[in-house]
């Protein structure tokens, strides 16, 4: 620790603090326009110069000068103050000042300062700089006139979202912000950039005019978009949402945020909203009261309930439901309708997170303080890009070591030091090649795994078949690679494994979570922080969904159905006996609508149709229905094929509570009335099932949440009246302590079969990848009219080989078909895809790529034709 | 290395080779300071040429006579370090530009009188919060011709004048009838036309077509051409 004096005062900070962090956490206020605490100091402005007694004779910038032992500091004398305002006037001389129209205006750093420091006149004379204003990047507007060259939009953009769209060029005088050829933004759009700029320079164009800032009304929320939960502000004005802003005291994401929760947010303000319930009647959907609506869903589910029994009833919900709502549609379906029968799209992965997963997740602040990274069927820069920054952050500037498997080469691979391009579908060999490696070369945590493990014998038993060359011809990794990533996985004092799980990703995500905490465990890599895995969901509450059991085998909780003490908490807690038998998931349900066992659906908030696998056969088995009932936003292709149609609130609509894939509890504050007569999930799951005749109790989500902490151990401490924007983490003895708390954490034993992906076949040559792109989140964000300005349309990304050997250039429509389909599609030649393999993004409704995948198989293999002018 | 200016500019360097008066010294590469003559008896080492205002630096020396304008020759070299400030912070890449805008004006007659304390001003600033070492020295020139030589900056901004007649727009060319023999040779090599007159009668320039290019007055032979 170090002591200094700053204005008078005893400050004691930690040692490499600069003299900005001393003062700020002694609650002195520095000024400054190119400092934020994210970046590294840069020290252009010299607005935060302060004089130091032992540097005589000259100011000294606080960003950059580290405070050491006994310096004595003053922020503000006669000379400071003329130099910042010397400083301020030189900005201004060519500053156009047209703050009566710039949309920086009322929060714009230079004219708080202009103001503090009285700059009222200038002494300096020249002309208004008169640059071209840049109209046309998407989303985000550039008018250098503006800037103060700070460059924190260049080293935002390099050091945190590492795009590096921004450089600062020329030089002296004629220095200026710019892309490369000074061309349009062609980036991520995060936004960060425009957020950062402490002028009007770069600019929110979906904000452009549409308010002063002082004029709106900030609502702290949760995005909706993916598991990170990041913690954002919506600006509101005349009841309309302006902007959103990342909350610089949310938890999970410390003020960043990505395309999706900066310009996403208008669908929520769509005009394609439904806003009335729709009934079926002679075959169309035609609008009816809330009366009719109910009336009809008691009657649709009551029927089937009585001809089939409750095990014909289903309920598919979203994994964007709030934790509230999550809990009161298991609870409608297990305790009024009487049926286990509830899965949501999480349930394809969920078993991973839930059951393969013995270790409790990781922090994302703690992944800074990480110096390994194992990064593994999970593009994370794309599907969670906020986490991404983390890792950027901790490898780009603080020098950790990063390996990417990856068939595609992602982003990250750009800054790894090992880049593995595993075949897809080979993840399960890789980590128990490493796993081998580690073991044989005696490179595990021998204290570690003596003290808290146990299994380790079994495990290497395991292990035995997974050599290098075994690994090698399984994967298509050179064994020297597989040995120099174990070795340097292994030579971490604190590794993360992160891994993706969602629609983009088949397969067995228990035994990969299994595979990863092995080896998470075999060097040493839990019960600290920043060490372990990282199992990301891909929805906003994918985690929560799981945790509120709204899943075929889990109680809220999560508790195991099948333990019969929790069944009867649960059944002396909601009056109702609880079936013991665990319900369908999500495959189960469809295929049992298709073979007729299943006969009622409702879905709330999920979209099969456009969202899982194999969309001919799920609208097949939708078609055999003989109810279904959906509960949406949106006329989606499901909503269109039900008999009744509910119109729900979104997330801005409601008051509720998601759970981030680090564990924590946000709380969704309600910013704009429900739109038309669109209630919240809430209210109409109590609705329905008081139609049915039960009473599932208050909708209102403060007293659901107190019923689920009175239920569910995980969520004991969890109440509206003591969240903050900081969230709740979920954090008890028997969650992050897990390894030492029980004495030994234990081994999963491993799966040693091989998950091999059959071969490609002469008809199917390639791989087909379904996954996500960075600017999509689901279906949802299709309906953001900013978010499809960037990128409005799926597109088939083929390595440039594949293409030239198919004769397809850039924008050809190609013919891509499956066993299962066929679509047409705009072909993309892109160097980061991988030969043999292409990939399509599920969140569009055409070309929809779930069409072309199997729920049944692991791998889909297709085959491409260029559509030539005849076959059009 | 503790060597008298003195000693080196006369002795060593054996003073103007035109014979002219010296006036002063430039010290230290482009951001060093102008030392005048009567600071020659400082000897040449690191602390005595910085309290004097100016620096070792690269070590270079440039000696001016009285032909030097030394406004001008602030401005010089203060488009010498525009150029050179790589742009990131703010007092050097905008101070510099400032500097010399003021300077600049000065020496074409738009000077005024607040121009000096502004100068003086801005030059501290400068000085004091650069970041790197070009910013902190940029406002040299500028800081010890102000402190040297008050006087030519005062004929440029009241008087309009520059005294060693260097700055264009402040000066004006001019025939002396009494010295000029009439001879023709400044009509003929005047690019300009602006020189008239009748062979053996004293000729006659136009200032609004004169450039003050100055090759009238190298082509006399009478040094009957005036510089004012």
């Amino acid at each position: 620790m170090i002591r200094l004096t700053i204005d008078n005062k005893e400050v004691v900070t930690e040692d490499g603090a600069t003299i900005l962090e001393a003062a700020a956490r002694a609650g002195i206020r520095i000024p400054t326009l190119c400092y934020h605490e994210k970046l590294q100091p840069f020290g252009a402005c010299r607005i935060c110069v302060v004089e130091v007694e032992q540097m005589k004779g000259r100011l000294t910038p606080s960003c950059s000068t580290p405070a050491t032992e006994g310096m004595v500091v003053r922020t503000s004398s006669e000379q400071i103050i003329k130099a910042r305002k010397t400083v301020l006037e030189l900005l201004l001389i060519q500053h156009p000042l047209d703050c009566p129209w710039c949309d920086k205006g009322g929060e714009c750093q230079l004219q708080n300062l202009t103001y503090e420091y009285g700059v009222s006149r200038n002494r300096f004379k020249d002309k208004k700089s008169d640059h071209p204003v840049d109209y046309l990047s998407p989303l985000v507007e550039r008018n250098t006139n503006r800037c103060v060259l700070c460059g924190m939009c260049v080293r935002v953009c390099d050091e945190v979202v590492g795009a590096s769209e921004w450089s600062m060029v020329n030089r002296g005088i004629s220095t200026k912000i710019a892309t490369d050829f000074d061309r349009p933004l062609n980036c991520e759009f995060c936004g960060e950039c425009e957020n950062i700029c402490p002028v009007g320079a770069l600019t929110n164009r979906m904000f452009k005019f549409k308010a002063r800032a002082w004029e709106v009304e900030n609502v702290s929320t949760v995005c909706s978009f993916c598991s990170t939960g990041c913690a954002i502000k919506l600006s509101l004005k005349d009841g309309r949402i302006v902007r959103a802003l990342g909350e610089e005291e949310g938890a999970a994401n410390q003020g960043s945020l990505c395309i999706k929760g900066r310009f996403g947010y208008e669908y929520v303000m769509s005009g394609e909203r439904i806003s009335r319930p729709l009934v079926r009647k002679n075959g169309t959907l035609t609008p009816a009261t809330w009366e009719e609506a109910l009336q009809a869903v008691a009657e649709g589910l009551k029927a089937v309930k009585e001809q089939a029994g409750p095990g014909a009833v289903a309920g598919l919900c979203s994994a964007r439901l709030t934790n509230e709502e999550a809990y009161l549609f298991q609870k409608l379906l297990r305790a009024v309708i009487g049926t286990n029968n509830v899965d949501n799209s999480g349930g394809y992965a969920h078993r991973g997170y839930s059951s393969g997963l013995s270790l409790p997740p990781l922090e994302f602040k703690d992944l800074q303080s990480c110096d390994r990274f194992l990064v593994i069927r999970s593009n994370v820069s794309e599907t969670h890009p906020v986490v991404g920054y983390r890792v950027n952050v901790a490898v780009k500037q603080k020098g950790a070591q990063l390996i990417v498997a990856d068939p595609r080469r992602i982003k990250l691979a750009r800054f790894a030091q090992t880049y593995l391009a595993h075949k897809p579908g080979t993840e399960i060999a890789l980590l128990n090649g490493l796993a081998h490696t580690i073991l044989t070369e005696g490179l595990e945590n021998r204290e570690f795994v003596a003290a808290r493990t146990e299994g380790i014998e079994e495990l290497k038993k395991s292990l035995v078949q997974f050599t290098p060359s075994f690994v090698e011809q399984a994967t298509g990794i050179a064994g020297k690679d597989l040995v120099e990533a174990a070795r340097r996985f292994a030579s971490g004092t604190r590794a993360a494994i992160i891994i993706s799980a969602g629609m983009g990703f088949p397969g067995d995500d228990a035994a990969l979570a299994r595979c990863a905490a092995n080896l998470a465990l075999i060097t040493g890599n839990a019960g600290k922080p920043g060490a372990g895995v990282l199992f990301l969901g891909e929805k906003s509450n994918s985690h929560g969904s799981v945790d509120m059991g709204a899943v075929p085998d889990l109680l809220p909780g999560p508790q195991e159905l099948a333990k019969d003490p929790v069944r009867q908490a649960f059944a002396k807690a909601w009056g109702a006996a609880i079936a013991a038998e665990p319900g369908l998931t999500c495959e189960q349900i469809i295929a049992g609508a298709e073979q007729g066992s299943i006969k009622a659906l409702y879905c709330a908030g999920e979209n099969p149709l456009q969202a899982y696998p194999d969309t001919k056969k799920t609208k097949t088995a939708f078609g055999k229905l003989q109810f279904l009932v959906v509960q949406e936003l949106f006329l989606t292709p499901t909503a269109q094929m039900a008999h009744v149609v509910l119109p729900a609130a979104s997330f801005a609509e409601k008051d509720g509570t998601y759970t981030n894939a680090e564990g924590r509890v946000q709380r969704l504050h309600q910013a704009l009335p429900p739109c038309g007569e669109t209630k919240t999930d809430a209210e109409i799951f109590c609705r329905v099932a008081k139609a049915l005749g039960k009473d599932l109790g208050s909708w209102n989500p403060a007293a659901v949440m107190a019923e689920i902490a009175s239920l569910a151990p995980r969520y004991h401490a969890v109440s509206y009246a003591t969240l903050t924007v900081k969230g709740h983490l979920l954090s008890d003895a028997a969650d992050r302590e897990a390894p030492g708390a029980e004495g030994a954490a234990r081994f999963s034993l491993l799966p040693v079969d091989v998950i091999a992906p059959e071969a490609p076949s002469a008809e199917f040559p390639f791989t087909l990848l379904i996954g996500s792109t960075l600017f999509h989140c689901g279906t949802l964000s299709t309906r953001s009219s900013a978010i499809c300005s960037v990128y409005p349309q799926a597109r088939l990304e083929i390595n440039p080989g594949d293409a030239r050997a198919l004769d397809i250039r850039d924008n050809d429509t190609v013919q891509v078909s499956s066993a299962t389909g066929a679509l047409t599609i705009t072909a993309k030649i892109i160097a980061r895809q991988s030969p043999g393999a292409v990939f399509i993004p599920y969140h569009f409704l055409s070309p929809a790529a779930q069409e072309l995948a199997s729920a049944a198989q692991l791998q889909t293999r297709v085959k491409i034709e260029k559509r030539t002018e005849t076959s059009l | 290395m503790g060597t008298s200016l003195n000693t080196v500019v006369f002795d060593i360097g054996g003073g103007a080779a035109n014979g002219e008066a010296i006036k002063a010294v430039q010290t230290g590469g482009p951001s060093g300071g102008c030392l005048p003559v009567s600071k020659f008896n400082l000897p040449v080492d690191f602390d005595a040429l910085y309290d004097a205002g100016s620096m070792i630096g690269s070590g270079g020396m440039v000696v001016m006579d009285e032909s030097t304008c030394m406004v001008d020759v602030a401005k010089y070299f203060l488009q010498f370090l525009q150029d050179e400030s790589c742009g990131k912070c703010v007092p050097c890449r905008l101070g510099i530009d400032r500097m010399l805008e003021i300077i600049t004006d000065i020496t074409e007659g738009r000077g005024k009188p607040e121009h000096i304390p502004l100068l003086q001003d801005l030059a501290d600033t400068v000085q004091q919060t650069s970041l790197c070492g070009l910013g902190k020295t940029a406002p040299n020139p500028v800081l010890s011709t102000l402190r040297y030589f008050p006087e030519e900056y005062d004929a440029h901004i009241h008087q309009k004048r520059c005294p060693a007649g260097v700055c264009k727009p402040l000066i004006t060319y001019a025939v002396d009838a009494e010295q000029c023999k009439g001879c023709g040779l400044c009509l003929t090599a005047c690019p300009h036309g602006a020189i008239t007159g009748e062979k053996k009668q004293a000729h006659v320039i136009d200032p609004q077509l004169c450039n003050k290019c100055g090759i009238c007055a190298d082509e006399c032979k009478t040094h009957a051409i005036t510089v004012n």
